[in-house]
């Protein structure tokens, strides 16, 4: 088991398996009644948003929500188990039951 | 009512009732496994009329906080409601504090320092000596 304090893992970085940056944790998305995490909302760099066809924001930065089933491991970062091109895909996936990412 | 998804900033500072009516203090840091993303538990930052009668160590520096397990919760809504009264609350905390098991057993002074001492154990250890391993 291995447990964290979200407040430690606000702020972490967000990586993909291909290398690359997405952004940085901003908040959680919780399920108060099964007290389980559902996702992390994921302040993306620009980088990034450019990479997954995001719309630049004009003040506010682009936010989305990744699935904790996508996550592979935690530590000082945050190691996604998709590569940045299968998180563009999803991202623009119409509808999926199972959201895995989804804009914000 | 209850409510559905909620972020984790909604959840801090939330009150924390209990079922005799007691506002015992506030949500601080909440605890989460990242293996399948379980919040365990969080810690309750203990108002100040509570914390001698909850039996917590009181800090000069920092608020006196108390780790409750999430199953512990009956529901979140404005505030987060707890099960049971002050009384069971405290009773599990003196399980919780290391310093009161010592209390409830001294070392008797005769007592052999030959004998071996059966190992200590608590239900769960203070959020401080669990410290997250770096993975």
């Amino acid at each position: 088991m291995a447990e964290f304090k979200l407040s430690n893992i606000r702020g972490k970085r967000i990586f993909t398996t291909d290398g690359l940056t997405v952004g940085e944790v901003v908040r959680f998305e919780i399920d108060p009644v099964q007290w389980k995490v559902r996702s992390l909302v994921v302040k993306v760099t620009d980088t990034a948003g450019a990479s997954l066809d995001l719309k630049k924001a004009f003040i506010a930065s682009n936010e989305i929500l990744i699935g904790k089933d996508i996550i592979k491991s935690v530590g000082d970062v945050l190691n996604l188990n998709v590569s940045m091109d299968m998180l563009k895909a999803q991202l623009s996936a119409p509808t999926s039951k199972k959201t895995v990412v989804s804009k914000r | 009512m209850a409510i559905g998804i909620i972020k984790d900033s909604d959840l801090l500072g939330k009150h924390v009732i209990l079922e005799d009516a007691s506002d015992v203090g506030t949500v601080g840091d909440i605890y989460v496994d990242v293996f399948d993303w379980h919040i365990t538990k969080f810690d309750l930052v203990v108002d100040k009329r509570y914390i001698e009668r909850l039996g917590v160590d009181k800090s000069m520096i920092r608020k006196s906080r108390l780790p409750i397990k999430t199953h512990l919760v009956r529901a979140v809504g404005d505030v987060v409601h707890l099960n049971g009264s002050l009384e069971e609350l405290r009773r599990s905390t003196r399980a919780v504090q290391p310093h009161e098991a010592a209390k409830e057993a001294p070392v008797p002074p005769g007592a052999r320092k030959d004998k071996p001492e059966e190992p200590k154990r608590y239900q769960h250890k203070g959020h401080d000596e669990e410290k997250p391993k770096k993975l």
